[in-house]
């Protein structure tokens, strides 16, 4: 079974940049999910991969061949890679029926007889449990079972990895809760590598082995889902990732001699911030600035490059979301002594004595979950607190915040610093 | 049961449908009834007469004669197989042409697209004979065709065979490249939308490209490919002016030949040509009927990735297409233009001396009644009060066509929209769109039997408005209903819950969001009612309009004014199609076929 190896891949339109020097190794038999806003790169990267896009340079690898060099100018044809290949929109084809459909792509092999595709057809067509619908035309049939002949198509011709683009978007949510698990078993039972494009992210934490976010071509975190989470490595991948969606909360302060931050947060509320492992923040800063001078430097140096072109869709540190209940926000230039601080909704305790008093802004009940919105000052605290718990809009309430999963992020650079405890 | 009518009527798109409905039917079967009743009455002074020694009544005599008397091959049978395999051929030119054309534009990196795609509509804008008369300016001989020499025999003394100049050959070449754009516009259409994964995935499962073009490419277009036929058969089958002008003995050329002696048989050819348009209708609507459907989902069709021709194909391709195109879309222009200034018809020395003494403006300037100078009597162009009334009716009859036409084509459609499954509806519809699939000249003899009796209209502008509202209705009635049934119903619900009258509701909200197919569906007729012939011919005299007084001169020996003439008609037909683009936005290529 293959690995997948991209090398510095870059794919742009003119001066658009839609994937930005982007190196990727996708594990043997994993489950990778590309996960990122519309537009991102995500599917220009998979299509890229299964040889329907040509990369504007850099190289790719699928197990021990080289399917793309920009400077070996080798460019392997999408029907010679060997993978399948799963539409968003299923892209059936209309004027064959569901067993045409699937047998079309064997014939093409040469490798079977008459017999063999048959049993190959009736197989597939029992994993996804498509038999009784052979005879049919795709028009015929509901979404989900198109869905399925799709998946059949795919999963005939036994291919070493399957790229799928939002395979699910086109289902009703029901079904494709149903049709979500029934792709993790199919991961399982068939052991072929996936690679997957969702904007979706609860589908990419729930399938994936591996997450590969991409904002605006570039690559933000590469990591498994639950690293994703809890560690996003800049206040965009926090923002995108969870829901209901992080909190973010200013905050200015220094850090103190024995290794806390002492900062201002909810409206000038003293605050300490205990790192649960040790960050000294002037080496930080060195770290940070160090890196920064290497990207520099590389970047230079591919602008000497005589084909280079200036990226016209220009890298921004996130615009990070406040919620406040009337919009006072000004626009500050940030200083080192700026900070956020991130609180995933389930690190809001909300709790009858303690922490700050609030005010219940909005309750949201599920029965599995409330989602509550604590209004304090201007401030507005999204918190998720398990079992059918109902609030009365406008009540007293007091929050804390839970240890250990609290995220600092330099406003400057929107990087993760640590994590660790913040009491108020 | 009172209230129920009452209730059916208060809505307004109902009200629309039944008058719809009675105006269709009248309009489409009165003269079907009176082109049958035609066929077996007696015509005195006619055949018929001769042959029963009747002078009124019923006779079945028509048929038997036309069918069994040894005419029948002259009359009938060979007529019809022209007919049959000029509407064979030209669908077929018109499909080739048109769709590899559109193949070209829509999916490969040809160069000059946008050149080539607006030039390419020009032989569909123009009128049909055009690219016929071009054809006989260039490739007549007094040695073949025994007329006047044409531009090769003039200048280079090169003699095409026959089958070459006249007859076949050149009808089907003429009518598929004048009804190509119909293709290119109906198969290109699919083309860009067409769902690019459809071929992408067959090209993951390692389909060789031939086979993903017969198995996934070409299924897709059929129904494209289904529409064209259906719009070319009918029109090349009904053309008069292309077979007429290239010699070729078809159901409507016959037609014309037959009708003053043997009237009642002239009939049985129009109801022939009226049984094939049904006819094709019919296995139109079975093949769009199967299992297959084709609603051509759109996926991220922007990442279409285009066939690359490499450098040189893409270039060398445009070129033989700028070439082609040249001949069928500016030539015609040119070639008009210079036959004007010709001395006499056929002399082209000017073009081996290049004295322009051997150019005239006698055609256009001369201000006076002359019989010498080849000019029988006739003004110059410019001074002709003949042609400048014939242009005057043109332009009256177009407008006024377009008008009507358009108003109740999208009143149809509106109609029939907001009542999609009721019988009713899809009664209007198919009646209302009949006409268009009756070859033009058999709508023209039905209307002709239904008003030179009783109501005597022969000769009046009456009478072509009324025709030419009745053929034009569908493409004004489908680009309507196209635009409408992508119009959510909502937009006007939330209208009548503000108690907003009907008509307030139309002119302020449908009208305006309609506004470009609306436009389209006026702009259709009118162009097409400029260039029209094959309609008009059999219900006018020679000097009501441009396209009668065309033939005339033609007729006459005067090709220096039957050039001008259709010099002036391209040339207006340009100048509407390109203001109205200019303000509307709405372009001839957006609604033709829907």
């Amino acid at each position: 079974m293959p690995k997948i190896t991209l090398t510095d891949i870059t794919k742009r339109w003119g001066d658009f940049y839609a994937v930005d020097h982007l190196d990727l190794v996708i594990e043997d038999c994993s489950f990778v999910t590309l996960l990122g806003p519309s537009g991102c790169g995500k599917t220009t990267t998979l299509r890229m991969i299964a040889g329907l896009e040509t990369p504007t340079s850099g190289r790719i690898e699928i197990g021990d061949t080289v399917v793309f060099d920009s400077e070996r100018g080798i460019n392997v044809p999408a029907n010679k890679r060997h993978v399948g290949f799963l539409f968003q929109n299923y892209a059936l084809w209309p004027n064959m029926t569901v067993y045409q459909n699937i047998s079309f792509g064997l014939k093409n092999l040469k490798k079977y007889t008459k017999q063999e595709i048959d049993e190959i057809v009736q197989r597939v067509a029992k994993v996804v449990k498509i038999e009784m619908f052979l005879d049919r035309y795709p028009s015929e049939l509901s979404g989900g079972q198109q869905q399925r002949v799709a998946i059949a198509r795919t999963l005939a011709p036994e291919p070493e990895v399957i790229f799928m683009d939002e395979p699910l978007s086109n289902l009703d949510a029901k079904l494709r809760l149903e049709m979500r698990s029934e792709l993790q078993r199919l991961h399982l039972t068939t052991g072929r590598t996936f690679v997957y494009v969702t904007h979706d992210q609860m589908e990419a934490m729930t399938l994936a082995t591996k997450i590969c976010l991409i904002e605006n071509g570039v690559l933000q975190q590469y990591d498994p889902p639950l690293t994703v989470y809890e560690k996003p490595n800049n206040l965009f991948v926090a923002d995108f990732v969870g829901s209901p969606s992080i909190n973010f909360v200013d905050a200015e302060g220094k850090q103190a001699e024995d290794g806390t931050m002492e900062l201002k947060v909810l409206g000038g509320k003293n605050a300490k911030f205990r790192f649960t492992e040790p960050v000294k923040m002037t080496e930080w800063r060195q770290a940070e600035t160090r890196a920064d001078e290497e990207l520099a430097a590389v970047r230079a140096e591919r602008a000497k490059h005589k084909d280079h072109v200036e990226k016209g869709n220009k890298d921004k540190v996130f615009d990070y979301p406040v919620a406040l209940v009337e919009d006072t926000r000004e626009k500050t230039e940030p200083t080192s002594e700026n900070y956020v601080i991130g609180v995933r909704p389930e690190m809001l305790e909300i709790c009858e004595e303690g922490g700050i008093e609030g005010e219940v802004y909005s309750a949201m009940p599920t029965g599995m979950e409330t989602t509550v919105r604590v209004r304090i000052g201007n401030f507005l605290l999204t918190g998720v607190v398990f079992g059918g718990v109902t609030y009365e809009i406008g009540s007293k309430i007091h929050v804390r915040f839970r240890d250990n999963g609290i995220m600092l992020f330099s406003r400057l650079s929107g990087k993760l610093i640590g994590t660790g405890g913040l009491e108020v | 049961m009172r209230n129920k009518v009452a209730t059916f009527f208060s809505k307004p798109q109902n009200t629309i449908l039944v008058l719809m409905g009675l105006i269709c039917t009248f309009t489409t079967f009165a003269p079907i009834v009176a082109i049958l009743e035609d066929t077996i009455k007696i015509h005195p002074g006619t055949i018929d007469q001769n042959l029963t020694g009747l002078s009124s009544g019923y006779s079945f005599i028509n048929y038997i004669d036309l069918f069994t008397s040894n005419i029948a091959k002259i009359h009938l049978w060979t007529p019809l197989l022209n007919t049959l395999i000029l509407a064979v051929g030209s669908c077929a030119v018109a499909i080739l042409y048109g769709g590899i054309f559109a193949f070209l534009v829509t999916r490969t990196n040809l160069s000059c697209k946008k050149y080539l795609s607006s030039i390419f509509i020009f032989p569909y804008i123009m009128p049909q004979w055009t690219l016929a008369t071009v054809w006989k300016n260039l490739f007549d001989s007094i040695a073949v065709t025994h007329t006047k020499d044409g531009l090769l025999a003039g200048l280079f003394g090169i003699h095409m065979p026959e089958w070459w100049c006249m007859g076949l050959f050149p009808s089907i070449l003429v009518l598929g490249l004048h009804y190509a754009p119909f293709a290119y516009i109906l198969i290109g259409g699919i083309f860009r939308n067409m769902d690019a994964n459809l071929e992408e995935a067959a090209t993951i499962l390692n389909t060789p490209k031939w086979k993903i073009m017969t198995h996934v490419t070409l299924p897709l277009i059929r129904p494209a490919i289904l529409s064209t036929i259906l719009l070319v058969f009918g029109s090349s089958m009904g053309s008069y002016p292309v077979p007429h002008f290239l010699k070729l003995t078809t159901l409507s050329t016959k037609y014309i030949e037959l009708n003053s002696n043997r009237t009642g048989q002239a009939s049985i050819l129009a109801v022939i040509m009226m049984l094939l348009g049904v006819a094709i209708m019919y296995f139109n609507q079975r093949s769009l009927k199967s299992r297959k459907s084709y609603t051509t989902v759109t996926g991220k069709s922007g990442q279409t990735s285009k066939i690359n021709l490499g450098k040189v194909g893409k270039v060398l391709i445009a070129v033989i297409f700028i070439v082609i195109t040249f001949f069928t879309s500016i030539f015609p222009i040119i070639s008009f233009t210079f036959e004007t200034f010709l001395p006499n018809p056929g002399d082209y020395s000017f073009l081996r001396t290049l004295n322009p003494d051997n150019l005239t403006t006698k055609w256009w300037l001369t201000a006076e009644n002359v019989t010498e100078n080849g000019m029988y009597g006739q003004k110059g162009m410019l001074f002709n009060e003949m042609i400048w009334k014939g242009f005057g009716g043109t332009m009256l009859v177009s407008v006024v066509c377009a008008v009507t036409a358009g108003v109740l084509g999208t009143l149809i459609g509106y109609a029939v929209s907001k009542n999609r499954r009721s019988k009713l509806a899809g009664y209007v519809n198919s009646v209302a769109f009949l006409p268009y699939l009756m070859p033009s000249i058999a709508v023209s003899i039905a209307f002709f039997k239904l008003f030179s009796g009783g109501i005597n209209l022969y000769n009046t502008y009456w009478l072509l408005i009324i025709v030419g509202t009745v053929k034009y209705i569908p493409f004004a009635s489908r680009s309507s209903l196209n635009s409408m049934l992508q119009l959510s119903g909502e937009i006007e619900e939330a209208a009548i819950i503000q108690d907003i009258p009907w008509r307030k509701r139309m002119t302020r909200i449908i009208v305006p969001i309609q506004k470009a197919s609306i436009v389209s569906g006026f702009l259709l007729p009118f162009m097409t009612c400029l260039r029209e012939l094959s309609l008009f011919m059999l219900l006018c005299g020679q000097g009501l309009i441009l396209s009668t007084q065309l033939d005339y001169f033609d007729e006459m020996g005067l090709y220096a004014f039957s050039s001008g003439i259709n010099l002036i008609l391209i040339v207006t037909i340009l100048i509407c199609n390109a203001l109205v683009n200019k303000i509307t936005g709405a372009s001839l290529d957006k609604g033709i076929g829907g």
